[in-house]
């Protein structure tokens, strides 16, 4: 898709856009405060998830019910990313998002033949509450 | 009773021995590995791989022999919990010794406990992965108060490092460079302001204002910029933190019922402040923090050095009232509890 500049009160409809492909992973990349985290809360709201969603940078990763929510900030190796149990989150069709997944590209991308992955990308806009959004689905 | 307790709940692998509020020893990898015992050469094992340390740091640990075994079965990285509990669970096996699961957040705010502490307590926890203010009723009573929606505040001000193009760590890196420069240089926005109401911290909005202001600039940020710069941001993340932290004393003194904290604790009051978490070994912020404190008129603890940071020995401490009050946990059912909150069984 083009990217589009989508205000912060539209993030409910662009998380339900989003979810309407099926992924199974989101991959989500942009700069810091782009909206990584917080798009994360939307889509978490819209699977029905009551608990507040907070950053997993320091954790890694954090577990909600179907939600697998991963932050690739610290992470120095794909491998630690497999080791949090990547492949039975996939398996168990949990929805994994990933933040800062464009530093393992083409780890994440690998998985296409398991998973539908959906990149998105975040980015400021012109005014403080808006910001550019850019999603593809690169499955089979 | 002499306990074995066991940390891993994120980065650092932890052993110690404590008994009652005496720390016999404190290991944490890290810390050794700076210090480099092995001979000069540093054995480089990755962040997190607990496995390949947890021997080491217990053995290191292990200066007398011990009555029970504790271990932090939450909250953190699940994967990570997993290689304490599963070595607590066999060791207590093993030595036929009761088990003691404890939560990592009670660890940090009995980090330093003293026998002055006046209870009720307000515990303020801050580290990279946490940021929680708790209303302490007694040891082994506890509310939390306020907690991040977002970012923690380590978490933030490792970004804001990161932002200005400082090394690691972020949060030490930032400290030293706001040190010289004016924090009144760089307004940002505070923080839940206009949101008194709602007890809780928030930094992605700060930390969004701060990529702004750093990427807006055309050319390489000067030295003299980057301190300046590094100073404000602290002095609003910090501002925002004290506020809140002020904010929650006063639902506490308040004679009026709290529609947050209920009725059972209004007027019950705060006597002194509890301090733990990493960031907390901020020099800066523990200024601002006992300023707050001669303010209000309230005592506050700080950790002793070594103790800000994750640690067994305060896992050890905390497990030692556990085990005074009974609680013991079934080796063939502990299990670990990644969102395990302070104020749950």
């Amino acid at each position: 898709m083009a990217s589009c500049i989508f205000k912060r009160n539209e993030i409910k409809k662009i998380a339900r856009e989003i979810l309407a492909l099926h992924p199974n992973v989101i991959a989500l990349t942009g700069p810091l405060g782009a909206g990584k985290t917080t798009l994360t809360k939307a889509i978490a709201k819209e699977l029905g998830i009551k608990d507040i969603v907070v950053s997993p940078t320091f954790i890694l990763h954090r577990e909600y019910p179907g939600l697998d929510h991963i932050d690739a900030w610290r992470v120095e190796d794909f491998s630690e990313i497999e080791r949090l149990g990547l492949i039975e989150m996939i398996k168990n069709k949990h929805l994994v998002i990933i933040e800062w997944a464009d530093k393992f590209r083409k780890q994440i991308s690998n998985l296409k033949s398991q998973a539908t992955i959906v990149w998105v990308k975040l980015n400021y806009g012109e005014k403080e509450n808006e910001r550019r959004i850019e999603y593809e689905d690169i499955s089979n | 009773m002499k306990i074995l307790a066991i940390e891993t709940s994120c980065d650092e692998t932890c052993a110690a021995v404590t008994e009652g509020t005496k720390i016999l020893s404190n290991v944490v990898w890290s810390q050794v590995a700076l210090h480099k015992e092995f001979g000069g050469v540093v054995p480089s094992i990755a962040k997190r791989a607990h496995e390949e340390k947890i021997d080491w740091v217990i053995n290191k640990a292990l200066v007398t022999d011990v009555d029970a075994i504790a271990v932090t079965a939450g909250p953190g990285l699940a994967i990570a919990l997993e290689v304490g509990i599963k070595k607590a669970k066999g060791l207590a096996q093993e030595w036929d010794k009761p088990l003691i699961s404890v939560n990592h957040i009670e660890g940090h705010v009995l980090s330093g406990l003293t026998p002055e502490v006046r209870f009720p307590a307000l515990a303020l926890v801050v580290s990279g992965g946490h940021t929680e203010l708790i209303w302490v009723e007694k040891i082994g009573r506890y509310k939390i108060v306020a907690r991040t929606m977002d970012d923690a505040l380590g978490e933030a001000l490792d970004k804001a490092a990161r932002m200005l193009g400082l090394g690691y760590p972020g949060g030490a890196e930032l400290e030293k460079k706001a040190a010289l420069g004016n924090p009144k240089k760089y307004p940002l926005p505070l923080p839940m302001a206009g949101k008194e109401k709602n007890l809780a911290f928030s930094y992605s909005g700060l930390k969004t204002a701060f990529y702004r202001l750093t990427n807006a600039q055309r050319s390489e940020l000067s030295s003299q910029e980057v301190n300046d710069l590094a100073a404000s941001f602290q002095e609003t993340a910090f501002k925002h933190l004290l506020r809140e932290t002020k904010n929650s004393i006063a639902f506490y003194t308040s004679p009026h019922p709290s529609p947050i904290i209920g009725e059972g604790v209004r007027g019950r009051g705060i006597h002194d402040l509890l301090v733990g978490g990493g960031v907390a070994a901020n020099t800066k912020l523990r200024e601002e923090i006992k300023r707050l404190s001669d303010e209000v008129g309230m005592g506050v603890y700080f950790p002793a050095k070594g103790m800000y940071g994750d640690n067994a020995a305060m896992i050890g401490i905390a497990a030692g009232f556990r085990a005074e009050r009974g609680e013991f946990t079934d080796p063939d059912t502990i299990d670990r509890r990644p969102r395990w909150r302070v104020d749950e069984n």
